[in-house]
């Protein structure tokens, strides 16, 4: 698998024990580049700071929820390529079909593994 | 005391004054003024009764109060707290485990390059020691395994936070509402049961309780590739 481990990955989740374990798998993976934030709110600044090639963020955040940042993420044209990769305990058949049509490019329902983790990036970046 | 026997006692009274009979006079009206007395007896229960009721819907209505005045925003305080210490417990855990997982890689690393540089004499004593590097490399790459799952089973201070903060959530709406009923402002400040944004999510999903829920992530891929993703 072919993927560019220097990329950066923006981290959104409002626990920040889930963002440390989200970012400890990323690095045993290789990416080390990565940022975080708690909400849709707080990441939406970041991201339209420039240079996020990936993001992953989870649904259920107090403030900005992770739907709502995807949508924002794919109306924006300078933003609307990044890949986005929902983790959440959100577990409906209708919240995956709406994030599904909201242009999602991988889910995962907590708890997960770190297998699932990887798995699921190299579907995304091999598909990209 | 039927319609008859009314007509009939009232006929009696009327010819015992006509025939000035005192005594009969008197047992006619008497039976009449018995079954008037039994009437406001029977109201009189019913009062009591519905009394009673009232008085305990008061003192029921009254604890309700006094538990959304005094206990609920104690227990919204005491949910969060659960959300900070099992936080702070798990972040103690991953530090412990960041710490813990270069050692493991380091054992492992300092066998192989021992080995690399090394050439282990064919004697007994060079297969005891090969048998022994062998061994603690096992242990090492099996202690970096065991201690990614210690990290990963950390996620449920997420999942657990999820569920108790929506648990506080409730807490907080119900002290509100029964601060309006009473019409005062609630301890915690909440003016009315705030709602929830349609697209806020759920939070985990109540196993066997929840329709429509994917069962794991086998579920979640099946329904992504139907969908095209």
């Amino acid at each position: 698998m072919n993927i560019d481990k220097s990329m950066k990955v923006l981290v959104v989740d409002d626990f920040s024990t889930m963002r440390r374990i989200i970012r400890n798998l990323l690095r045993e993976i290789g990416f080390t580049n990565t940022l975080e934030a708690d909400d849709g709110s707080t990441a939406l600044p970041i991201l339209k700071a420039g240079g996020v090639d990936f993001l992953i963020t989870d649904w259920n955040m107090p403030g900005m929820p992770g739907i709502e940042l995807l949508n924002a993420v794919r109306s924006d044209e300078k933003l609307k390529h990044i890949p986005v990769l929902m983790v959440t305990a959100e577990a409906k058949r209708d919240q995956i079909i709406q994030a599904a049509q909201a242009g999602i490019n991988g889910y995962i329902v907590k708890p997960f593994t770190a297998a699932t983790l990887q798995q699921k990036i190299e579907k995304i970046f091999a598909s990209a | 005391m039927d319609r008859d026997e009314r007509l009939s006692w009232a006929r009696r009274l009327v010819r015992a004054i006509e025939a000035g009979d005192e005594q009969a006079e008197h047992e006619a009206a008497n039976a009449i003024a018995r079954r008037q007395c039994l009437h406001l007896h029977e109201q009189l229960e019913r009062i009591a009764g519905e009394l009673r009721e009232t008085l305990c819907n008061f003192d029921a209505v009254a604890e309700l109060a006094r538990i959304a005045h005094r206990e609920l925003p104690d227990t919204h305080v005491r949910l969060n707290q659960v959300i900070a210490l099992t936080e702070e417990a798990a972040h103690s855990t991953l530090s412990a485990v960041e710490a813990s997982m270069p050692l493991a890689d380091g054992i492992a690393e300092a066998v192989e390059r021992f080995r690399a540089e090394h050439a282990l004499p064919r004697s007994a004593r060079g297969k005891a020691l090969g048998a022994l590097l062998d061994g603690v490399a096992a242990s090492a790459m099996e202690l970096r395994r065991r201690l990614s799952d210690v990290m990963m089973a950390q996620s449920f201070q997420d999942i657990t936070g999820q569920i108790i903060r929506r648990v506080a959530g409730l807490v907080a709406d119900l002290e509100a509402v029964i601060a309006k009923a009473q019409g005062r402002r609630s301890a915690s400040g909440t003016s009315v049961p705030h709602r929830r944004a349609s697209n806020a999510g759920e939070g985990p999903a109540l196993p066997r309780r929840d329709a429509d829920v994917v069962a794991g992530q086998e579920d979640v891929d099946a329904l992504l590739s139907e969908l095209g993703v």
